[in-house]
């Protein structure tokens, strides 16, 4: 018979009941944290996969606050180009009175005076502020997108050729904006022209045509002209509204994607209630059991027989 | 007759007596470490020639033969071989899980990746001071992590090696004292002395020396024992009364190294082997996150220099230093983030080069190699742990099967003291009964 010595009997009961509390104590904290990985050496696999996914769910963050920009900006792009027709189609009204042979020179004056002050809104419009303060239209130019001379009032485009691009992900991107040459300049019977020349120059003849003759010729010929340009900047506005769609779809899919990170960090890394919870009731089970059975086996000894 | 029942009895006496002292040793000693349960071995005396003649029985009762220590050498020597591999494996757990979590809860990957994406939210407005303030901000954060990432590793292999240190100074003193009780081991030849002690601090010296490495053991035939480190030549620790000195060297890369006698040795088992293991994968660490923090660098200062800063000028180098301890920012402002494309005016809106940024950044995948290198730390802890439970199991069955066969079981020693109490008791009743026979004979 093999002899079995009463601290080998002691040693064996705290190891075992040690090592339940140890794994009942590992469930508890799964429950409470709500993530089976408490730290990465758990489970390397799985702890370097949340890792990655994590960081991944910090850069969309990001992802979506450019997003975010980029909205505004084309939102407010938009409304710009919306406020430039207005004025055009008022101006182009005000010219197809100039072009009738019924108002006399004094009145093709006023309207050209009319069309002067318009003149002068295109311009603030061309010039228009984005949130940040930088100049709307003058893609990634510093200052005003439009210089206006001081005495003559002609302009001069001051931006730079292409407009700003910003990331909305890996591989995705939109520009936010448009440069005033974009809609602004346009061809009208072959010949290359700017809006805001026409209409300086529109308004100038008008008020001084020379001849009546002269007033309505000017008048006339710049009803195309103004319909090209009209055509023009509606044409911008559909661009600018297939990237405002761009965005809402880019913004589709960072939702869907986030929302695939945030199953598969469930799946990797999360602890299933549940299970995790029967399992500890199941091992506090036999933890007590371990302990009760340990006070009853320890109270056996034949000293407390002698007597 | 009467005479000779009485000194029988007498023995009977010594012997019960001798025994029910070694029981209550026994049960004094029934928690004490490394204590070997004793017995009483008795044996009967007799005479058989002397005054042999017919009809008269010459027995002389009994006598202590000899006190046995209930051990046995194979079993130890297995406890000893065990305690060496569970304590290594789990003294390298214990220094490869210090090493991963600091490297994991450093927050390095969490800095590099708030980095990636401070630069993203530049791309929406690059001249923007705020977003560029933030931006620089996160790189310092990013090159303090790098700091603290390299310190903690430093301090944790500094702190084994200190512990490996202190390990080689114990083991050297468990050699001097070994050496002394060979010593007295040799010079004890009275049986009747308590040898048993003595070889229970032998082999209590031999259990704590297995923890610190690897040995073998030779008991000579005086129960003296000499001790090797390991199983190689010209590795004696201890001969008899002699004991040698085990010495550590750090070598300039933070390494340690053993020599014993002149000569070079490696343990192979006990926490001196796992220190020197645990301190070893620290220096591979460190040179690790040396590696990532120079890629990140690398990376970074040359997107730099290939842009041009808010002013207009070329951009200088973000960071300065080498290796993740000397990873520091040298931007001083916000403005000397080179946002703009080579060429750009000064304020430019132009944020190429953030864009170039990012994209260097992902082909150079220094976010994906800190992910792998912290992957790298823990799966050596959980491959190691997995080994570590498997020694450990097999240690504590080891230890388990000495401890049965040599601990004290208070049951036994309560049913001996009763044995022995009623031996006594008997012996007593026989010498009364000689003397109430040596009154019947006088009163005749």
């Amino acid at each position: 018979m093999t002899n079995v010595s009463t601290s080998a009997f002691y040693q064996n009961a705290i190891s075992s009941m040690t090592s339940l509390r140890k794994q009942t104590e590992t469930l508890q904290a799964q429950i409470s944290t709500g993530n089976t990985i408490q730290n990465s050496r758990d489970n390397p696999l799985a702890a370097a996969q949340m890792r990655a996914l994590q960081s991944a769910d910090s850069l969309a963050t990001a992802d979506k606050a450019n997003a975010n920009a980029a909205k505004t900006q084309l939102t407010q792009t938009d409304d710009t180009l919306t406020q430039i027709n207005d004025v055009l189609s008022q101006i182009t009204s005000l010219t197809t009175q100039a072009a009738s042979s019924t108002y006399n020179d004094t009145q093709r004056a006023a309207i050209g005076q009319q069309i002067g002050a318009y003149y002068d809104s295109l311009v603030s419009l061309a010039n228009a502020k984005d949130s940040q303060g930088n100049s709307l239209f003058g893609g990634q130019g510093t200052g005003a997108a439009y210089n206006v001379d001081a005495t003559t009032g002609a302009t001069s485009y001051n931006g730079t050729s292409t407009a700003a691009t910003i990331s909305l992900g890996p591989g995705l991107s939109v520009t936010t904006g448009v440069t005033g040459p974009e809609f602004l300049d346009f061809q009208s019977n072959g010949v290359s022209k700017n809006l805001l020349s026409t209409v300086k120059t529109l308004a100038a003849t008008l008020q001084n045509p020379g001849t009546t003759e002269a007033g309505i010729a000017a008048a006339n010929s710049a009803l195309d002209d103004l319909g090209a340009a009209t055509h023009s900047v509606s044409a911008t506005q559909t661009v600018v509204g297939a990237r405002l769609d761009w965005i809402n779809t880019t913004t589709n899919i960072q939702t869907q994607t986030a929302a695939q990170r945030a199953t598969r960090e469930a799946d990797v890394g999360g602890t299933d209630l549940a299970a995790t919870i029967a399992k500890l009731s199941q091992q506090m089970t036999v933890l007590e059991a371990a302990q009760s059975s340990f006070v009853k086996v320890a109270n056996l000894s034949l000293f407390s027989m002698l007597n | 007759m009467s005479a000779n029942m009485i000194s029988i009895a007498s023995s009977g006496l010594n012997a019960a007596r001798a025994a029910l002292e070694i029981t209550s040793q026994n049960i004094a000693n029934a928690g004490t470490d490394g204590y070997v349960r004793r017995s009483v071995t008795l044996s009967e005396q007799s005479a058989n020639n002397l005054h042999s003649s017919y009809g008269q029985v010459s027995q002389l009762g009994v006598r202590v033969s000899g006190i046995t220590r209930n051990v046995s050498g194979f079993q130890q020597a297995e406890v000893r071989r065990t305690t060496s591999d569970a304590t290594r494996a789990d003294t390298l757990v214990d220094g490869l899980t210090q090493i991963s979590d600091t490297a994991d809860n450093s927050g390095v990957f969490s800095s590099i990746t708030n980095f990636q994406s401070a630069l993203s939210q530049l791309t929406a407005s690059p001249a923007n001071s705020s977003l560029r303030a933030n931006a620089v901000e996160a790189a310092r954060t990013m090159a303090q992590s790098f700091n603290a990432a390299s310190s903690g590793l430093s301090s944790a292999v500094t702190g084994m090696r200190t512990e490996a240190t202190s390990g080689v100074k114990d083991l050297n003193d468990l050699a001097a004292d070994l050496a002394l009780l060979n010593k007295r081991i040799s010079g004890d030849t009275d049986p009747a002395s308590n040898s048993a002690g003595l070889l229970d601090q032998r082999d209590t010296i031999l259990q704590k020396m297995s923890v610190l490495s690897n040995i073998t053991t030779t008991v000579n035939s005086d129960n003296t024992v000499t001790v090797q480190i390991g199983n190689s030549t010209n590795s004696t620790l201890v001969d008899r009364g002699t004991a040698n000195t085990l010495s550590l060297t750090t070598a300039s890369d933070g390494n340690i190294s053993f020599s014993l006698n002149g000569g070079d040795i490696t343990p192979t088992g006990g926490s001196l082997a796992g220190k020197q293991q645990a301190i070893s994968a620290g220096v591979v660490a460190l040179s690790g996150l040396d590696d990532v923090a120079n890629a990140m660098m690398t990376t970074m200062n040359n997107a730099q220099t290939s842009g041009v800063d808010l002013t207009g000028a070329t951009g200088t180098a973000m960071f300065s230093g080498s290796g993740a301890s000397g990873m520091t920012l040298a931007l001083t402002s916000p403005n000397q983030l080179a946002t703009a494309s080579a060429g750009s005016t000064a304020n430019s809106q132009n944020g190429e080069n953030v864009s170039a940024m990012i994209n260097a950044l992902d082909s150079a995948n220094v976010s994906g190699k800190m992910n792998d290198y912290i992957f790298g730390l823990s799966s050596a802890v959980s491959g190691n742990t997995t080994m570590r439970d498997a020694l450990d199991t097999i240690a504590s069955n080891a230890k388990t099967a000495l401890s049965s066969s040599s601990g004290v079981d208070l049951d036994t020693e309560a049913a001996n003291l009763l044995r022995y109490q009623q031996a006594y008791q008997a012996s007593g009743k026989v010498i009364q009964i000689a003397s109430t026979l040596f009154d019947q004979l006088l009163n005749l």
